[in-house]
């Protein structure tokens, strides 16, 4: 095989698998995009749930200190 | 002797203000910083963490009932079917559904946790805790004192 031909085939399998990872990045993103969607709501219900009694305490103290 | 401003201790986090420096001691580390080398103390909730522990936690709750949708219909098979087999897949599909229940009732749901995240020059150090944990109000009451300690401290010392 000359150089060319070996130029050419070595160029088109990095161009595939190039092209293999940008698809599979691109599904990857897509599906931890719509995990994250579903989970929001949970999300959201968590934060508020942690978040009720800890921000009046915090408010509590500070003022406290002041 | 340093004059101790702060102290608490909750579930493998052990926090100590004094007025030069602030102790904090986990279940695998021990270190101290001077309160000249913090620029500030803050509380982060691990949202990341605990959306990818939530999605974990979906995969393996949906595995359990795919074997236990799995188990019934093999169950149902040993059922309608006759001869030694029947008998085998019944019993086989009984197990699947034992163990997949047993595995979904024990099956802990996430909890998301905070940190306490404390800001040098160079980087930042975090230190988890749970905000609905007994204690949390320590952490809290911690967090205020340190703030206030970090602004009387940098005034002083400029």
């Amino acid at each position: 095989m000359g150089f060319w031909n070996t130029f050419v085939k070595v160029w088109q399998v990095r161009t595939s698998i190039r092209i293999q990872e940008r698809f599979e990045s691109s599904y990857h993103l897509a599906k931890k995009k719509i995990e994250t969607e579903n989970n929001l709501p949970q999300i959201i219900n968590e934060l508020n749930t942690k978040n009720a009694t800890w921000e009046e305490e915090l408010e509590k103290h500070r003022k406290k200190n002041e | 002797m340093e004059k101790i401003l702060s102290e608490f201790s909750i579930a493998n986090l052990d926090l100590k203000l004094t007025e030069d420096k602030l102790h904090i001691k986990t279940s695998s580390s021990f270190e101290t910083f001077a309160l000249r080398s913090i620029n500030g103390i803050g509380v982060v909730d691990l949202i990341e963490k605990y959306n990818a522990d939530l999605t974990e936690h979906k995969k393996k709750r949906t595995g359990h009932i795919s074997r236990i949708i799995l188990g019934s219909i093999l169950a149902f098979l040993g059922l309608i079917a006759s001869g030694p087999e029947a008998i085998f897949c019944l019993v086989l599909g009984i197990i699947i559904i034992g163990i997949s229940i047993f595995l979904l009732n024990n099956l802990s749901k996430p909890n998301m946790l905070s940190s306490v995240r404390i800001m040098m020059i160079g980087g930042s150090r975090d230190f988890e805790f749970d905000k609905t944990s007994f204690g949390s109000g320590k952490v809290a009451e911690f967090v205020a004192n340190v703030e206030s300690t970090l602004s009387a401290y940098h005034r002083s010392n400029n």
